[in-house]
């Protein structure tokens, strides 16, 4: 296990922050922590960090309690808000976090290169951060994650500032690191994204946890059909697969586990004369289930 | 620890505080040069007794200005020394690294000295070189061993008044934290007026003022380090304490007591701060 907490809390005085949240976060795997503004995402992150002291429960990280100050060489993490040291400049920024971790001078250097070219900041390396854009800045604050090539990656709402291309090059740092086999733990509230790039999800809600699964446990995509020239003898065909389906009129909605029960399906209709005008899973389901998880009321 | 303390220099450089506090002295030390320069030449064919007594104002002009430039950079620097990183989210990049929380103590407080001890030797020599300089012959004549001896001491101002300032910057915001350190640093300084006033006068009034006066330089012993240092200075190889009898003057000579009294207080302000900062949430 990369991350364990149990009933891991931390409160304001009473409030605000996250009650009892028990997960555990495996190695090579992308856990997405899904939740409203304020739900205590930012917070149990930072409590995890050490910035921040828990009020209860325990946490171990790389097998280590939280807080322990050697295993953060082997952690990198990219705040919700870079607004730090921007009176240097990114190049300036990268080789003094790199000195933080106590790497190597000639390995912060080799490094710096690498991590620019990752980020996409190669040629405003010598600016100063003041005079970077939201964008950028948020890209050196992934080159700092990045640096010291953690084994555990926090990041906290990566995207939030980038245009859509950064935010696909993001998706492909996330996918490469994964690759690689680094463990990444994301804070976000972007569902699409969420559902690109996670094996699995939390759900945050007002500092606790409502669910916690794999993508597919949470989601079970139902499949939308449209059949002209829908017949009994096609309904109850597909009943072989889900005896639940729910049918108006010419659409039909099944829930359908096993991608290899596709072809079947489409078989069945064509062969019992039927149209197959459409056949998909649902979008938009995550939406749905956070809708559902955490209500549509305010913010707290 | 390194890195923290090179970041605290790196900041004083980059954000161009260093350049500005550097320059905004050599102006101060070429006027204070040139008055110097014609002062002491009209001194030159002065009664013996004036010269010494104008000459000892020279002098301490020089120094109080100094006492007072050193202390209040090292007010600034150190108020917002912890609540400034606080206030603009550094600890999320830092503290997420292999830093102990103590180190960033530690290192805050040794880089802004780094800063400070260097700045405040080369103000102190220059102030006493432009005045051996020109004064040559008019100034009484001041002990080598005494200049040394009182530039240690001056050493002490802005190590304590920096402690002070690093463990109220782990208690309030930078703006708190500079606003209680000025009245502190006054009260010390009027306790210190008090003191001396106290010395001249009988009475109950007396026994007030002094108390007065050992109660703030206990709380704040700013005041005594400067006067401490200059009265070093001002004593002559013969013993004599050449000083001006002027309420800002070094009238009382600190006791060595209070010198220990001011190392454990530093020592303590420097381990609360530590302490303070390993517990609260960031
Ligand atoms: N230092 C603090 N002092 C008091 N309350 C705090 C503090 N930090 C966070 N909180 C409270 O804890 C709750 C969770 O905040 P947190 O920043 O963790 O939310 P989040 O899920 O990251 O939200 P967002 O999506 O807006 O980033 C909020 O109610 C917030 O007001
Ligand atoms: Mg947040």
């Amino acid at each position: 296990m990369m991350l364990e907490t149990y009933n891991l809390t931390k409160q304001f005085n009473g409030k605000g922050g996250f009650k009892d949240v028990s997960l555990s976060v495996r190695e090579g795997e992308v856990f997405s922590f899904l939740g409203k503004n304020g739900a205590g995402k930012s917070t149990f992150i930072r409590t995890l960090l050490g910035i921040l002291y828990p009020t209860s429960g325990m946490g171990l990280m790389l097998g280590k309690p939280i807080g322990d100050v050697e295993t953060r060489k082997k952690i990198g993490y990219l705040p919700e808000l870079f607004q730090y040291h921007t009176w240097l400049t990114g190049y300036e920024l990268l080789y003094n976090h790199g000195l933080l971790y106590k790497m190597k001078k000639n390995e912060i250097k080799a490094r710096i290169d690498e991590v620019l070219k990752i980020v996409g900041l190669e040629g405003h390396e010598h600016k100063k951060i003041k005079q970077y854009s939201k964008g950028m800045k948020q890209r050196i604050g992934l080159g700092s994650a990045i640096l010291s090539d953690p084994l555990l990656l926090f990041l906290d709402e990566p995207t939030s500032a980038l245009d859509p291309l950064g935010r696909k090059q993001v998706r492909d740092i996330i996918f490469k690191l994964k690759n690689e086999g680094k463990t990444i733990f994301l804070n976000t509230h972007l569902l699409s994204e969420v559902e690109l790039v996670s094996d699995r999800v939390a759900i945050l809600d007002k500092g606790e946890m409502k669910k916690i699964g794999t993508m597919k446990e949470l989601l079970h995509s139902p499949l939308m059909l449209s059949v002209g020239n829908c017949s009994e003898k096609i309904i109850n065909e597909l009943k072989k697969i889900d005896p639940l389906l729910e049918r108006v009129g010419n659409d039909i909605k099944m829930s359908v586990e096993r991608d290899n029960d596709l072809p079947k399906i489409a078989d069945s209709v064509v062969k019992n004369d039927g149209l197959l005008y459409m056949m998909k899973r649902k979008e938009n389901v995550l939406e749905e289930l956070f809708i559902n998880t955490v209500g549509e009321e305010d913010v707290r | 620890m390194r890195c923290i303390i090179r970041l605290t220099l790196l900041e004083m450089l980059k954000k161009k505080i260093l350049y500005l506090t550097l320059a905004l002295t050599a102006i101060f030390l070429i006027f204070y040069g040139i008055a110097m320069n014609y002062g002491y030449d009209s001194l030159r064919d002065a009664e013996p007794l004036m010269r010494i007594a104008v000459s000892g104002q020279f002098l301490s002009m020089g120094i109080y200005a100094l006492g007072f430039i050193v202390s209040f950079l090292s007010i600034f620097a150190s108020v917002g020394s912890i609540s400034s990183e606080i206030e603009q989210g550094n600890y999320d990049a830092i503290l997420s690294k292999p830093i102990s929380r103590y180190e960033v103590v530690v290192g805050r407080y040794i880089g802004i000295l780094l800063v400070l001890i260097p700045y405040a030797t080369f103000f102190y020599l220059s102030i006493i070189g432009l005045n051996l300089y020109f004064g040559d012959g008019v100034v009484a004549n001041i002990v080598t061993v005494n200049i040394l001896k009182s530039l240690s001491v001056l050493y002490l101002l802005p190590t304590l008044l920096t402690s002070v300032g690093l463990l109220l910057s782990t208690y309030l915001s930078t703006m708190g934290a500079g606003v209680t350190l000025v009245i502190l640093y006054f009260c010390g300084m009027v306790g210190g007026i008090l003191e001396q006033i106290g010395h001249f006068i009988t009475g109950e009034a007396k026994v007030v003022l002094t108390s007065i006066g050992i109660t703030t330089s206990l709380v704040i012993p700013s005041d005594i380090v400067y006067r401490k240092a200059s009265s070093i200075l001002y004593t002559t190889s013969s013993g004599m304490n050449f000083s001006a009898d002027n309420m800002l003057g070094a009238s009382i000579q600190p006791s060595g007591l209070m010198l220990f009294y001011i190392g454990f207080y530093i020592i303590i302000m420097v381990v609360l701060s530590i302490r303070k900062f390993q517990i609260r949430d960031l």
